[in-house]
Formats: structure tokens, C-alpha cells, sequence
């Protein structure tokens, strides 16, 4: 066996089903390897295209997503996507083809230092110097991306590693010098005791759930937490789902582009128990004027989260789902949740369109309606991501697939193309703007070529709709360069790919375009106009406290 | 604020640029840095000092997340120690001044540290 060999045997060892990549040089004999393999290798059109989808792989699926690419500028195409994972500590690995040992430093033909270029944006990452490293690297590998804090590891390759010959005894002795990397904390008793008084002395307390209920699979322990002892949640984007939507206890998003109700519930909270969430400032607007009068409870896998931004008066570091077994007396907190429900009810999305043209926050309850509870739904960045979030509902946080740390355009196709590889019957929706989805237009190519049944909404108002809002708003109408009307015919790029869509302009044409998405089974586009000038509503400015949400203004 | 922070880290590829790119892009410079592998060339051991406005429990936390580095923590500079190596003269330092004035590299004396810190702990 040579090396090339090895490493897909180790990857199936991990239990690796699907990876998703694109060939070159230096990583040939390891796509020589993969004929004959028990893996499927996806083709993507682009490195980047093939790290997203690997997130979103991950992301759906709780499982490591694994990406492939060659040396030089396949590696460096992966950075965004890998740098995503970092963001959102979705754990992903990344194998990159590297030049021959010996050419490693002499500004070889595609030889680019990944390693040193990675270094800041994984969780660790390893250059493979022998053939007998092989197994015990990817193992070490799978082991950090998916323990703790999750996050990606990248592992650089080279080509003389791929081709060295091995004898099967040494392959027996290689797999068995694999070790177990434990990396699990448990919290402090002592904090465990602070927590409970604090829960017991408060009489507004507030759950702030993240991104980690997700990560950690602990949605059930988060409701059940919250319905023993009766406690209302805000979630952030990445927590949306950990609680659902229509839940009673679900106050809704807080933040930049949250709702009021759920902004105004941290405000006069006086006990905020931060689930997995990192005090992130979209979500927190101005920090020193974050839940001013609350005391907190910080639950995180990672201690280096605990008072990073906001100063925590217990933490419980460790599993989000040993942390939420903590319990006290309860059931004294009914005036405060009662307040908080009826402020979600005072500040209720209005869905009466502001103009004659698609409305689309109302398109995405409309969908939102009508598609099964268990559909996915991967978004691209700008506009359409925040009104994904606050109008779509979500069941399950599996589901909602968007680029939150990074803010990735371009993230929303691929991303949908992993989640469809992770569930295969599922449906999968991609909902994106025509500025993202330019960013990675390639990969209807994919879409098409794997006979995926993705539905792509792409919401068209012919600008960077969220750049052009802010410019709006914080740059007395300064427009520079978030013009955009001269986008591509997108029902001709689909088709052009293979892919059939449509077009829709008036309202009256919602629930048509909704059932077809629903009912047609392959893959389809639908072409959204909508009108230049809509914005998001309600708005935090930037740096302003959460308390000064700014609603619609009119025009 | 300067710290002086103290690191064993594995001597893998990579460990120490990833030590001072954490330090770098969490907002602190470095006034000084000594490094060296232990006897078997297994370990480094790792003295910082470093300069910044923000918490250096933080910045300690996110250099102990790193996969190689084993052990990283704070010391008061006043307390700091050094052996110069070529020499073995042990000299205490007091101020960073003092602790600029040195010649390169310090060798920190772990043992003794550890036996401080053991006692403030004890205390």
C-alpha cells in the first residue's frame, strides 16, 4: 500500500462516508486512492464550494465534514471555508496535496505554506512527514475537530508522503499506535451551588441560548431546563431552533435585527443564564449596556469563552448537558414570563406589505407554513439571512444552516448541497440574494450534476441590499458601489446549468411559486423580485445599546 | 500591563508560531521571549513577557486551548528570576527596564516558581 492508499483507509476508518473536493497535482495519488474506496467523493466547481458544503455537511449532520484539495491554489481556495468553520465551530476536516518534502521551501510549482497560512483560523493543523504518521494524524485529526469547542483541523499532505510504499505489517503497527485524545471538562461544584442560588434569589431570569445547544445536541436538556423551572429563552441566529419557534417560552431573537420583545427581555432580566452563546456583538449591541442589571450564569465547553466579554457571576464550564440538569424550587417566575410573552405579542411581526411589490419576510412565513417541520434551510449573508431568521421557524437548530461568525456570501449553496449529501430524502431549501449567490454561482453545476432536488429562493433586488441599507442609514445615502442591476438573467443561469426555475413579480403570485417549490421533485429556482429599497426592521445601529432598536421608517 | 507568562509546550511543528500568533492577534505585544527545548528535545520551555490593556486570564486561556501547548501561566514580574544561561548568574528583576537590560536567552527558574506558587496556594 503507498500512502494515498493509507489515508483513505484511515478516513474510512472515522467512519467518513462522503468528502467533498476538487483534484490537482500534488493531491493525485490520493484521488487514484479513491477509486475503489468505500467514500464518496463529491465533485464540487470550486475549493470553496467543497469546504462550505463540507460545513454545512457538518453543521446538519453533527458529524465531521471532510473537504480535499491540492497544493497552492486549491489550499488557499479552502481558507474562507475553513475560516467559516472556525467562526462557528463546526468541525471540519481539511486535507490539502502538498509538494514533495524536499521542494517544501523552495517556491515549488503550487507550493504554498497552508500550515502557516491556517494557523490562526483552526483548531490545530499538522503537516504529514512520514507514511507511518498517517493513521495516528487522522485520528488525532477527527478526535480535535469534534471534541470540546468544536472547529477545524486542517492536515497538509505531501505528495512523496502520498506515493511512499508501506508494508502491511507496518499498516497493522501504524493503526494501532492511535490514542485517544480525551478532551472533556467537567464544571465546578462550586459554581454549581453559586448558579442555584442565583437562580433562586432572581425573579426575571432569562435563558440567552447559542450556537453550543446545536453543537452539543443538547436541544432536549435546553427545553426541558426551561420548562421545569419555567424560564423564558432568546436565542442568537446560531441558537434559533434550540427552543422552538412557536414554543411558549420562545421570546424570539436578540439582537441587531431581533425582535423588540426579546431585546427588551434581556434589558430588564436580572438573571441571564448564557447557554452555549459567547456575548457576540451583533447580539449584544453596545456591551456595557447589555442586561445592565443582570447577574449571569455562563455555560460554555470552553473556558476560554467564561468572561471573555461580559464577566460572568457563576460558570459552568463543561457539557451543556450536565450544566442544564442544575434545578431549583420553581415556578415563582409566572409575572415575569407572562410580561415577556405579552410583549412578544405587542411586537409581533406585522406581515402587511409596505409596498405592492413581494414582500419578503412574508414569502418566508408563507414557506415557512407550508413546508414540512423537518426541512432544512441553508441561507446565504445580507438581507435575506437576518429575514430568514426572524421569519422562518425552526424547529430543531439542525435545520437552519447560515454563516453567523464569518458572515460568509456565498456560503448558501454549498452549504444546501452538504445538508442534501447528510440527508438525502430531506428537503433542503437554499434561500439566497443575487448578490451571494454570484459569490458561488459555480455550484448549481454541482447541484445538477449530483440530480439533487435543492430549491434555491433567490431573492433579487438588485443591490447589496444590507450594504445599501447601512449606507442608507449611516451614510446619509452615500451609495458607493452596492448597485447590482446589472445581474445576469438568473432563470437563464439556472437553466443554463441544467436546473429549471421561474420568475415571480407580484404578490399574487406567492402561493403559486410556494406550491411549485413544494411539489416539484428535482431541483428548482425561484427567481424572486422584490423591491430595491426594503430594509430589515427593527434595527440596533451599530454600537448603540439594544434598548435603542430602531423600527421601519417611512418613506 | 506587562505579565510575564510561563509555557511548556510540545515541540511539534508549528508551536511556537502558534503561541505568538494567539498572543499577536488577541491584542498584545511582546516585550521579550525566550525559548528552548528541554533536554530531550521533546518540550519547550516558553517565557513571555508580554504588553497590553486587556485580561490576561483571557489571553492565558486561549494559549492553553492550543493542542501543544501543555501548561501556560501568569507570573507577577516582580517575582520573575532569571538564569542567564550562558552564565548561570541569577539575577531577580524587578522592573521590565531591568528585565530589558538583559541579555538573551533567560532561562526561567521553573522550580522555584513552582515552589512559590505551591506556597501562595498553601497559604
Amino acid at each position: 500500500m503507498n500512502g494515498a492508499q493509507v489515508l483513505i483507509k484511515a478516513l474510512e476508518n472515522e467512519g467518513v462516508d462522503v468528502l467533498f473536493g476538487y483534484p490537482g497535482g500534488a493531491i493525485m495519488p490520493v484521488y487514484d486512492a479513491l477509486l475503489g474506496s468505500k467514500l464518496r467523493h463529491i465533485l464540487t466547481r470550486h475549493e470553496q464550494g467543497a469546504a462550505l458544503a463540507a460545513d454545512g455537511y457538518a453543521r446538519a449532520s453533527g458529524k465531521v465534514g471532510v473537504c480535499l484539495a491540492t497544493s497552492g491554489p486549491g489550499a488557499t481556495n479552502l481558507v474562507t471555508g475553513i475560516a467559516n468553520a472556525y467562526m462557528d465551530s463546526v468541525p471540519l476536516v481539511a486535507i490539502t496535496g502538498q509538494v514533495h518534502q524536499t521542494l517544501m521551501g523552495t517556491d515549488a510549482f503550487q507550493e504554498i505554506d497552508i500550515f502557516g497560512i491556517t494557523l490562526p483560523i483552526v483548531k490545530h493543523n499538522f503537516i504529514v512527514r512520514d507514511v507511518r504518521a498517517i493513521p495516528k494524524v487522522i485520528n488525532e485529526a477527527f478526535e480535535l475537530a469534534r471534541s470540546g469547542k468544536p472547529g477545524p483541523v486542517l492536515i497538509d499532505f505531501p505528495k512523496d508522503v502520498a506515493v511512499a510504499e508501506i508494508s502491511d505489517r507496518e499498516i497493522v503497527q501504524a493503526f494501532a499506535e492511535r490514542e485517544e485524545v480525551a478532551l472533556t471538562e467537567t464544571a465546578d461544584m462550586v459554581e454549581f451551588e453559586k448558579a442555584i442560588a442565583l437562580l433562586e434569589n432572581s425573579s426575571r431570569p432569562l435563558l440567552y441560548v447559542g450556537g453550543g445547544v446545536r453543537i452539543s445536541r443538547s436541544a432536549k436538556e435546553l427545553r426541558s431546563f426551561a420548562e421545569r423551572m419555567g424560564i423564558p429563552a432568546v436565542t442568537t441566529l446560531q441558537g434559533m431552533g434550540a427552543i422552538p419557534a412557536r414554543h411558549p417560552l420562545n421570546i424570539g431573537m436578540l439582537g441587531m435585527h431581533g425582535l423588540k420583545a426579546a431585546n427588551t427581555a434581556v434589558q430588564e432580566c436580572d438573571l441571564l443564564i448564557c447557554v452555549g452563546a459567547r456575548f457576540d456583538d451583533r447580539a449584544t449591541g453596545k456591551l456595557s449596556t447589555f442586561a445592565p442589571n443582570a447577574k449571569v450564569i455562563h455555560m460554555d465547553i470552553d473556558r476560554a469563552e467564561v468572561g471573555k466579554l461580559r464577566k460572568p457571576d457563576a460558570s459552568l464550564v463543561g457539557d451543556l448537558k450536565e450544566s442544564l440538569e442544575i434545578c431549583v424550587d420553581s415556578h415563582r417566575y409566572s409575572s415575569w414570563r407572562s410580561r415577556c410573552l405579552t410583549h412578544r405579542k405587542l411586537y409581533a411581526w406585522d406581515y402587511n406589505a409596505p409596498t405592492k411589490s413581494i414582500y419578503a419576510p412574508r414569502f418566508l412565513r408563507d414557506l415557512s407554513k407550508a413546508a414540512d417541520r423537518d426541512t432544512y434551510v441553508a441561507c446565504d449573508v445580507g438581507q435575506h439571512q437576518m429575514w430568514v431568521a426572524q421569519h422562518y421557524s425552526f424547529h430543531r437548530p439542525e435545520q437552519h444552516l447560515t454563516s453567523g461568525g464569518l458572515g460568509t456570501m456565498g456560503f448558501g449553496l454549498p452549504a444546501a448541497i452538504g445538508a442534501q449529501f447528510a440527508f438525502p430524502e430531506a428537503r433542503v431549501i437554499c434561500v439566497s440574494g443575487d448578490g451571494s449567490i454570484m459569490m458561488n454561482i459555480q455550484e448549481l453545476a454541482t447541484i445538477n450534476r449530483y440530480k439533487l432536488p435543492i430549491k434555491i429562493v433567490l431573492f433579487d433586488n438588485q443591490a447589496l441590499g444590507m450594504v445599501r441599507q447601512w449606507q442608507e442609514l449611516f451614510f446619509s445615502e452615500r451609495y458607493s458601489e452596492v448597485d447590482l442591476s446589472d445581474n445576469p438573467d438568473f432563470v437563464q443561469v439556472a437553466e443554463s446549468f441544467g436546473i429549471p426555475a421561474f420568475r415571480i413579480e407580484k404578490q399574487d403570485q406567492v402561493a403559486g411559486a410556494i406550491d411549485k417549490l413544494l411539489s416539484v421533485k428535482g431541483p428548482l429556482l425561484c427567481h424572486v423580485v422584490i423591491d430595491p429599497k426594503e430594509n430589515v426592521w427593527p434595527l440596533v445601529p451599530p454600537g448603540k445599546s439594544n434598548s435603542e432598536m430602531i423600527s421601519a421608517k417611512v418613506n | 500591563m506587562k505579565h510575564n507568562i510561563i509555557i511548556t509546550a510540545l515541540n511539534s511543528e508549528g508551536a511556537i508560531e502558534r503561541i505568538l500568533g494567539k498572543i499577536r492577534s488577541r491584542g498584545w505585544k511582546i516585550d521579550s521571549l525566550s525559548a528552548m527545548t528541554e533536554s530531550d528535545e521533546q518540550k519547550y520551555a516558553i517565557s513571555l513577557i508580554v504588553a497590553g490593556e486587556r485580561s490576561i486570564e483571557q489571553l492565558v486561556r486561549q494559549i492553553e486551548k492550543l493542542y501543544d501547548v501543555e501548561l501556560a501561566t501568569v507570573s507577577e514580574l516582580a517575582k520573575l528570576e532569571v538564569v542567564i544561561s550562558n552564565t548561570d548568574e541569577v539575577r531577580t528583576i524587578n522592573t521590565p527596564e531591568q528585565e530589558r537590560q538583559l541579555s538573551f536567552p533567560l532561562r526561567y527558574d521553573s522550580e522555584r516558581w513552582n515552589s512559590e506558587k505551591r506556597a501562595e496556594c498553601n497559604a
